[in-house]
């Protein structure tokens, strides 16, 4: 599928790269020599393609120093001085692809990678993928941690996920699937998956699936509008100071047992499948990952449930002891309309969506557990405001530059 | 005759301890007698457990192997077993005791093995069929011992003169056991004042004893006190346990008209007190959360032996009562800030009912109040025969017990329970009926001397029923029979370099049984409420929440008693002082105590208010909305008998003389134990899953095993020095685990059949797994949940001293265990496994004055 691509000029490691210190100009002692050895998708050797500025960028751990290699063109070897430590990086490439009706797409490559450690000269190969940002519909707010408890000892839930018509036409929502990931975006549950249709890269190992009832035409969205999903569509303001009224909801997620509120005005979300048979509710910690699903063509709950089940073994990071999670069920990436990694700081390791889908997370906290993180929600950037004043929002599949943290209320 | 062969004293005592030392008189006569031969170590130190001369393998523990190991509770002295090694104190749980048992092998389900070991203090056995103590705080579940036998922790160990623990097969005069017989004697007669100052890494005891003589001729009493403090974690004093007891005992022996009288009598107290609080500075709004779980118990026990002076065939005749009595008090207070707004279900009865919420911000009190009563009766005879080869005893008696919980139980207000979710309500204990046991038994015990071989052989049958029990019980009147056979050969001794060398070879087999107690025979109903309407309106004059509450009973008539049948074989050898013995034993038990599932069908109707307008009619009422009609399977758990305990194993005592020059015994004792813990019936699964907007609705049957297969092996070697000039005694202890392993018994995954909710059986098929629904019914497993999880060797070096002053009026002792400890690291799964030790230390006072 990949393959190196030698096309590129003489490519001799024009490196351009220079190295940029962001907040100290000391020169740095004995810098590493890292030549970035780069994998391409399959077919950017198109005539059709023109190629940006290319940038990697590497944040050491320790440090929170960040160094930036660049080319002009597409290098499929750039060097760049990077001091002893461990790092993350991250790359894009912006292109203009043009297609056969002539019009010019904005389109971009990515990189990512994690815990690279630097001690010497190496090479160090990277690979690149294509990053679809999603043109329809996607999930511009996610309010998973809720509002603090009447005793500011923990989160209530009033929690809800917003889903936003980004482009320019009228969408519908309905049977669209909202879907947690079964797997915790955390080092203590960092597990080497073993099962291979596991594999995130080719499927998306869920938890729960919510799915919104109706027959495609339903539920529209109209340019610049969303929907909001919550969990309990009650005013929680007259429960506890400080929470959001929910009741203006759009749908909730109803757990028809006798421990969750059903508001008669509020449509409840179909549960095709829940690991839970009591109450589902949204990761509070704010780590797992959630995504926006659109099953193919006559799907219906039966045949997936027949035929998408997720199972897997998988090794404990702790005990190295190889076991088997059995409620889990798959989503196939090309299902995925948007996706969104969320995690903290401390603990994040690796998102639980592909690269190719989230090729970061979006950031709670700096710590885990963190009890400042009641009262914030996760908001997608605003990338421009047409001229009739809709907003259109920010979707590179990068979370972390794509959402900032608000105040819920 | 072989002097060898005589009935060794330990064996003579397996009656109510007083009843042993008097009738031993006649034994110790004959010990003497044969002293030269019997062993060297008579009248000398032993700091370690002894096994058992007798007919069965048991463990003897007097009081210099109990102040050498300087314990706190009784928990401490089951390191003297063979199988088991030293463990630092853990008071912030219930100490339990499973005997040959693997060490890790303690899941939920299987606590029949240490229900079944019965504890008898001073000849009356400590009755727990009445407590009923829970909390449904999940984090506190291990602190209750509910259904779960004796709490070790309560039982203070310096008031005790010895202890046995048989660890094969107890005489029938000993019943309501399955697992093993711990027997405890405590001090009698006159003393020196005693007093004890202990401190350890988590703990404080303090300990004061003496024995008075009185005014009138063969009249003792004692008294004694004890307190401890511990504190689960040092760093933490809002954890802690604390026990206080108190006992006076009295000991009268006249001799009335050729007739030796004898009577005890003791009035005992006993309190512990666990707390349990959280940080305040930990919290935003500084509320502390408690938990506290006071008991206090007092007993009143009284034994009357009468025995006529010169040799008759009747020999003696018995009576034992005990009267026991316990205010338990569990509180448990709690901040609930809920996360979301809860529905309250609060009805306590069954059928449609309107409920209201929960609110965001309560204060939770939960009380739970337990009054167990139990007394004990006990008419025990002995006769005496002898012929030229054949001599011996008949034993006969009656025993009634009788255990009742007059306390009021759980005691809450339903609309603040500790957790949302609540599937139980408030139970008073007090409306549970007396569990009363009527048993007899008889037995004979006999020498029979062929030449210069001796046979000892201990046969009897025990008879036991549970009486007064709601007919519809299985067990009501229902007879259970134990017969337990042990047999001891010894054969004539030879000479090796002038000194006596003695084999001797033994074999038992017995069955034994132990009668469910209360919280099995009368479990806590269980609530369940089915969502018939839900409406949260914005409007709250118009919200209406209707639930279908089912409440099910979990009473299971058909319970049975558990039963476990052992077998042994042994073999023994004495030379010069030294012993060698070794036991090789199986144990099985198949209907062992056990929740397990059973399906239950709630059906119940679904309220659409989809097209109601409540601006009409107000708040809706199901009398006037549609409805369908559902049923749904609830899988309920109950007791029952389907657990299996297998237990087979060796255990090995060896103990040499102690060496001259050196003044060195060595004793190594070991044990290699195989647990295997499972179902013994097929367990109904129903998968916690949601598909398709509803739960399941089918139930699995599966006769996989549900359990795994535990082993330890292990040796300890102690090497106690005696130095009677420097009044000093000095042990090593090298404790090697040599491995402990577990291993998952292999399961298909496949059920076997199912239900549906209609309440029909299906056989299970191939195309069911291809059917979304049913295949949930498949459960998988990792290729790797069924290897074997072997750890290897953990060496403990463990150091001991007690030095005697001023005339041996002042004892000074101190141990660290783990001074050395070797945890090699090991691999698995191609990870590295760290193990991290830390010697644990204490020392104390002794005075005698």
């Amino acid at each position: 599928m990949m393959k190196k691509i030698s096309f590129i000029l003489a490519s001799i490691a024009v490196c351009a790269g220079f190295v940029s210190c962001s907040d100290n100009d000391e020169p740095e002692e004995q810098p590493n020599l890292i030549t970035l050895q780069s994998t391409f998708p399959e077919g950017m050797d198109h005539y059709s393609i023109h190629f940006q500025d290319m940038t990697v960028t590497f944040t050491e751990l320790n440090t929170r120093q960040t160094y930036t290699a660049t080319a002009e063109h597409l290098a499929a070897s750039l060097n760049i001085f990077l001091p002893t430590g461990t790092y993350d990086y991250s790359g894009i490439v912006n292109y203009t692809q043009t297609l056969e009706d002539g019009s010019d797409k904005e389109l971009a490559l990515r990189t990512v990678g994690s815990s690279v450690t630097i001690a010497g000269d190496r090479d160090l190969a990277i690979t690149w993928f294509k990053s679809t940002p999603s043109q329809g519909l996607l999930i511009s707010e996610i309010y998973a941690a809720g509002s603090h408890n009447a005793a500011h000892t923990g989160g209530i839930r009033d929690a809800f996920i917003r889903i936003y018509n980004n482009s320019d036409v009228t969408m519908y929502a309905d049977g669209l699937a909202i879907v947690e990931s079964d797997f915790v975006n955390s080092r203590a549950n960092d597990y080497d998956i073993l099962t291979p249709e596991n594999d995130r890269d080719v499927n998306f190992t869920v938890g729960v699936v919510w799915v919104i009832p109706g027959n495609g035409h339903d539920v529209a969205i109209e340019p610049g509008k969303s929907i909001t999903v919550t969990d309990q569509a009650i005013d929680w303001s007259a429960q506890v100071e400080g929470a959001l009224d929910m009741t203006g909801a759009d749908f909730e997620w109803y757990d028809d047992v006798a421990l969750d509120t059903d508001n008669p005005s509020v449509p409840n979300l179909d549960k095709w499948f829940s690991y839970s048979n009591t109450i589902w509710i949204m990761s509070n910690q704010c780590n797992r990952s959630y995504a926006l699903v659109r099953f193919p063509e006559g799907m219906t709950a039966d045949k997936y449930l027949a035929d998408y089940k997720g199972a897997y073994d998988y090794i404990h990071p702790a005990t190295g002891k190889q076991l088997r999670k059995e409620k889990a069920y798959l989503i196939p990436n090309e299902w995925i309309l948007d996706g969104v990694n969320l995690g903290n700081r401390e603990m994040y390791v690796r998102g639980a969506l592909a690269s190719s889908i989230d090729a970061s997370y979006a950031c709670i906290s700096e710590k885990n557990s963190d009890p400042q993180r009641f009262g914030k929600k996760f908001s997608r950037k605003v990338a421009m405001t047409t001229v009739d004043g809709r907003e259109i929002l920010q979707d590179t599949d990068d979370s972390a530059s794509d959402f900032i943290l608000k105040a819920a209320k | 005759m072989s002097p060898i062969g005589s009935i060794p004293r330990e064996e003579a005592t397996d009656s109510i301890a007083r009843v042993d030392s008097i009738l031993l008189a006649e034994f110790d006569k004959r010990e003497k007698a044969t002293e030269g031969i019997k062993g060297k170590e008579l009248g000398e130190v032993v700091v370690t457990a002894r096994e058992s001369r007798g007919v069965t393998s048991a463990s003897l523990i007097n009081r210099q192997a109990m102040a050498h190991i300087q314990p706190s509770s009784f928990t401490d002295l089951v390191e003297l077993l063979p199988g088991f090694v030293s463990k630092d104190p853990d008071m912030g749980k219930a100490n339990l005791i499973n005997l040959r048992q693997a060490p890790q092998a303690s899941p939920d389900g299987y606590d029949t093995s240490s229900l079944g070991t019965s504890f008898v203090v001073d000849g009356v056995p400590v009755n727990t069929s009445a407590e009923m103590q829970t909390t449904s705080d999940a984090n506190r579940i291990g602190r209750m011992t509910t259904g779960k036998g004796v709490d070790m922790r309560s039982i203070p160990t310096d008031d005790i003169e010895s202890v046995e623990i048989v660890r094969g097969i107890p005489s029938v005069e000993y019943g309501d056991l399955t697992s093993g017989l711990v027997k405890i004697k405590r001090k009698q007669g006159v003393r020196a004042l005693e007093a004890r100052f202990k401190a350890d890494m988590q703990s404080q005891l303090f300990f004061v004893g003496k024995g008075f003589k009185m005014p009138i001729e063969g009249w003792s009493m004692n008294l004694s006190a004890d307190y401890l403090d511990a504190k689960i974690d040092p760093r933490d004093n809002r954890e802690n346990f604390k026990r206080a007891s108190f006992s006076i005992r009295s000991n009268l022996n006249r001799d009335i008209r050729g007739l030796q009288l004898v009577w005890d009598a003791s009035i005992n107290y006993t309190g512990t007190f666990e707390r349990d609080k959280n940080d305040p500075d930990l919290t935003v709004n500084n509320t502390i959360d408690y938990y506290t779980s006071d008991i206090n118990s007092v007993s009143w026990n009284n034994t009357l032996l009468i025995r006529p002076q010169q040799n008759r065939f009747f020999n003696s005749a018995s009576l034992t009562t005990g009267v026991s009595y316990a205010y338990e008090h569990l509180r448990q207070q709690k901040t609930v800030a809920s996360s979301r707004l809860y529905p309250l279900p609060v009805s306590t009865t069954p059928g449609d009912n309107y409920v209201g919420y929960l609110p965001m911000l309560y204060l939770a009190d939960f009380d739970v109040y337990g009054k167990p009563f139990s007394a004990f009766v006990k008419l025990a005879s002995r006769f005496r025969y002898r012929s030229d080869r054949i001599s011996g005893w008949l034993k006969a008696g009656l025993e009634y017990t009788i255990a009742k919980n007059f306390g009021e139980g759980q005691v809450y207000d339903l609309s603040h329970p500790l957790t949302a979710g609540n599937t139980s309500r408030p139970r008073p204990f007090n409306d549970i009926p007396a569990i009363q046991q009527l048993s007899a038994y008889i037995e004979n015990e006999s020498e029979i001397n062929v030449g210069d071989h001796t046979l000892h052989l201990q046969a009897g049958l025990r008879e036991s029923q549970l009486v007064g029990l709601d007919g519809g019980y299985f067990l009501s009147w229902r007879p259970y029979f134990d017969p337990r056979v042990n047999l001891k050969w010894t054969l004539p001794y030879m000479t090796v370099a002038g000194e006596p060398m003695v084999f001797e070879v033994g074999a038992g087999t017995g069955l034994h049984t132990k009668m469910p107690v209360a919280a099995y025979l009368f479990p806590d109903l269980l609530f369940t409420d089915e969502v018939q309407l839900n409406y949260f309106h914005d409007k709250e004059e118009w919200r209406t929440m209707n639930v279908k509450t089912f409440i099910d009973d979990r009473v299971n008539r058909s319970i049975k008693a558990a039963r476990n049948l052992k077998w042994e074989v042994r073999g023994n050898i004495s030379y010069s002082g030294n012993n060698l013995s070794v036991t090789y034993f199986r144990e099985r038990m198949t209907d062992a105590f056990r929740m397990a599932t059973e399906v239950r069908y709630h059906t119940y109707n679904r309220y659409d208010a989809s097209g109601y307008d409540p601006s009409v009619g107000g708040a809706p009422s199901i009398d006037n909305l549609p409805y369908s009609t559902e049923t749904k399977i609830a899988m309920v758990s109950r007791p029952t008998n389907s657990s299996k305990v297998e237990k087979e194993g060796v255990e090995f005592t060896l103990s040499t003389r102690r060496f001259p020059g050196i003044r060195t015994r060595l004793t190594v004792n070991g044990a290699w134990f195989k647990t295997t813990l499972s179902n013994s019936d097929g367990l109904w699964y129903k998968p916690t899953i949601i598909v398709n907007g509803k739960e399941l609705h089918y139930a699995g049957f599966y006769d996989d095993p549900d359990g795994s297969v535990y082993q330890s092996f292990n040796t300890n070697f102690t090497f106690d020095t005696d130095i009677p000039r420097l009044r000093l005694n000095i042990s090593l202890s090298i404790q090697n685990m040599w491995y402990t392993s577990n291993r998952q018994l292999w399961r298909s995954g496949i059920p076997l059949e199912y239900v549906d909710a209609e309440g029909t059986i299906h056989k299970w098929t191939a195309e069911a797994a291809l059917d979304p629904y049913l295949s949930q019914l498949i459960r998988s497993y990792s290729q790797s949940a069924f290897d074997e999880n072997r750890i290897p060797l953990a060496t403990a070096f463990n150091l001991k001293a007690t030095k005697k002053l001023w005339d041996d009026r002042i004892g000074i002792a101190l141990y660290v265990n783990r001074l050395v400890s070797i945890t090699p690291d090991y691999e698995r799964y191609g990870t590295i496994q760290r193990r991290y030790t830390s010697p644990y230390f204490g020392m104390e006072i002794n005075l005698r004055l």
